[in-house]
């Protein structure tokens, strides 16, 4: 097998008197130590061990991080090994997660493609990549819980659909990543902020919600699975799942000049990506649409829109091409 | 637990629309896991409070910060900081909440945001129940474990009444007759004969009949 992925290292920056290069135009590479020739310079990824996964590039970019805080003399943690995400528990994977069939790549016909060296693969139309994109089970992306903020009101073991969250009989608690799906419904629930999302936490959303209506306008809170926006001209902010939609980020939106914020939710469980995610936004949209009465504004101002039916969700995709 | 309930907003909007400075006080403990008035809700209260000053044009500053128990001294001393120079604070505790308050912070105003309801425990997800009126003189080992006090809308020693109706109290449908509970209980088990006995009258001076009340623990003090 030839891998030839068409990718190259561009050191041309690197000049006399900086790291060597071998006889292949590679670095020199201690790699236990990260480092190159030079002993201020220290490289990592493909750069040095050649075409691999990315995990193993970012590790390798961790590990350098490591090493240049050595060099530095700054105290810099030990990197252990992280503990391996497990099997997915049985619950999990009979029926809790859709599942989510995958689309097939368009390829020239072999008959055609042994006569050249031409791209096999045509690429994804868009439609296409964004399904198959959103087969992605959002590993590590979901609860970040806080022992020390947690007032162990058991809430999120009570809301969440996978069964992710415990608690003992001591209040002791945590979030199991192998089952937590990410659809943010312990976030939005937890009553004390002792959640919050590894992926678009709290703080950059709101941030993001800002920074979109530092002009005023309308905004789109939506998740990122469907094709098609419910208002197209509005600023838009994608999320996982619209479970994550909290009051507080409504109320920040208009407080931050929005002149309407639509949420965009799915009509039902079939429908979405995430158990029960409709029900919670549903709810939240509610609380806050009353908060709105509660002070004379227009309850309008915050809508809920069903989207459409959405093509590319887990379970429900076009069939493999 | 103690669960509160938010007073209605046109009750917040009246005690803080002639306030410029002010400040939201969380709890983090009771109220927090009745869902009413923990960090979360003291921010949205903020935010929802900041938006309707917005549009009457009353400008100001309202701001928030949550300890995690209202009714204890060294966790409200802690907010010292956010206190200073403010003109009012909103507590979304319990009752005790904003006394506490009041009581260290005795320059500024302090409302309550919330009304406090019982002493009670979840039935299902957003659902509390009454179990406890605090009365002072528990009589659980003699009614199955089940609270005639605070559950019996007569609060009778001996019943059930002749309200009780299919296990449901005669003031709502909804309401469980306690007694028809207790006699369930006991019967489970094999103690209905204790239902024999007359329950006789109750020293009342031990609740809050008596006057306010306060609770010594002997023991080493520092």
């Amino acid at each position: 097998m030839i891998i030839a992925i068409g990718q190259m290292s561009d050191l041309s920056f690197v000049d006399d008197g900086g790291p060597r290069l071998d006889e292949r135009g590679l670095l020199v590479f201690d790699a236990d130590r990260q480092a190159t020739t030079s002993p201020d310079v220290f490289a990592s990824g493909e750069v040095v061990t050649g075409p691999g996964a990315a995990v193993n590039a970012i590790a390798s970019g961790k590990r350098a991080a490591v090493a240049i805080a050595r060099y530095l003399g700054v105290a810099a943690a030990e990197l252990p090994d992280p503990d391996p995400i497990g099997e997915l528990p049985k619950r999990l994977r009979e029926g809790y997660v859709k599942p989510a069939p995958r689309r097939r790549m368009p390829a020239r016909d072999s008959k055609e493609r042994i006569e050249d060296f031409q791209e096999v693969e045509l690429g994804f139309a868009e439609v296409d990549a964004r399904c198959e994109a959103s087969r992605c089970l959002l590993c590590g992306s979901g609860a970040r819980y806080s022992q020390l903020k947690c007032v162990s009101c058991l809430t999120c073991v009570r809301v969440c659909p996978y069964g992710a969250p415990w608690a003992d009989k001591d209040g002791l608690g945590g979030i199991d990543p192998a089952a937590c799906q990410a659809c943010g419904i312990c976030y939005t629930q937890c009553p004390a902020k002792a959640i919050d999302l590894e992926v678009r936490s709290e703080e950059q959303v709101l941030a993001e919600i800002e920074e979109k209506l530092a002009g005023g306008g309308e905004l789109e809170i939506g998740c990122w699975y469907p094709q098609s926006r419910v208002a197209p001209d509005a600023a838009a902010v994608l999320l996982p799942c619209t479970a994550r939609v909290s009051v507080l980020m409504l109320l920040r939106a208009l407080e931050a000049g929005a002149e309407k914020v639509y949420v965009a939710v799915c009509s039902d469980d079939d429908d979405g990506h995430f158990k029960h995610g409709h029900r919670q936004t549903q709810a939240a949209v509610a609380e806050a649409r009353a908060a709105l009465e509660d002070i004379e504004m227009d309850p309008d101002a915050i809508e809920l829109v069903v989207v459409g039916e959405k093509k590319c969700l887990q379970g429900k995709g076009a069939p493999e091409k | 637990m103690i669960v509160a309930k938010p007073k209605p907003f046109r009750k917040i909007k009246q005690f803080t629309d002639p306030y410029q400075n002010i400040l939201v006080v969380g709890c983090n403990t009771c109220v927090a896991v009745c869902l009413t008035g923990g960090e979360k809700e003291a921010e949205q209260l903020a935010a929802k409070i900041r938006l309707h000053r917005r549009r009457e044009g009353l400008g100001g500053t309202v701001d928030t910060v949550t300890v995690l128990r209202q009714c204890e001294h060294e966790y409200i001393e802690e907010i010292k900081d956010e206190v200073e120079g403010r003109d009012l604070i909103l507590s979304t505790a319990c009752s005790i909440g904003p006394q506490a308050l009041a009581e260290r912070y005795q320059d500024v105003r302090v409302v309550p945001g919330m009304n406090t309801k019982m002493l009670g425990m979840v039935k299902e997800h957003h659902t509390w129940s009454e179990y406890c009126v605090a009365c002072g003189d528990c009589v659980l080992h003699k009614t199955g474990g089940l609270c005639p006090i605070a559950r019996c809308a007569k609060e009778l020693l001996n019943g059930p009444c002749g309200g009780s109706q299919g296990g449901r109290c005669e003031i709502s449908p909804e309401v469980e007759c306690i007694w028809q509970s207790i006699h369930d209980r006991l019967k489970r088990l094999g103690m209905e004969n204790d239902l024999k006995k007359i329950l006789g009258p109750r020293n009342w001076s031990w609740s809050k009949h008596g006057g306010p009340r306060t609770f010594h623990k002997e023991g080493f003090k520092p």
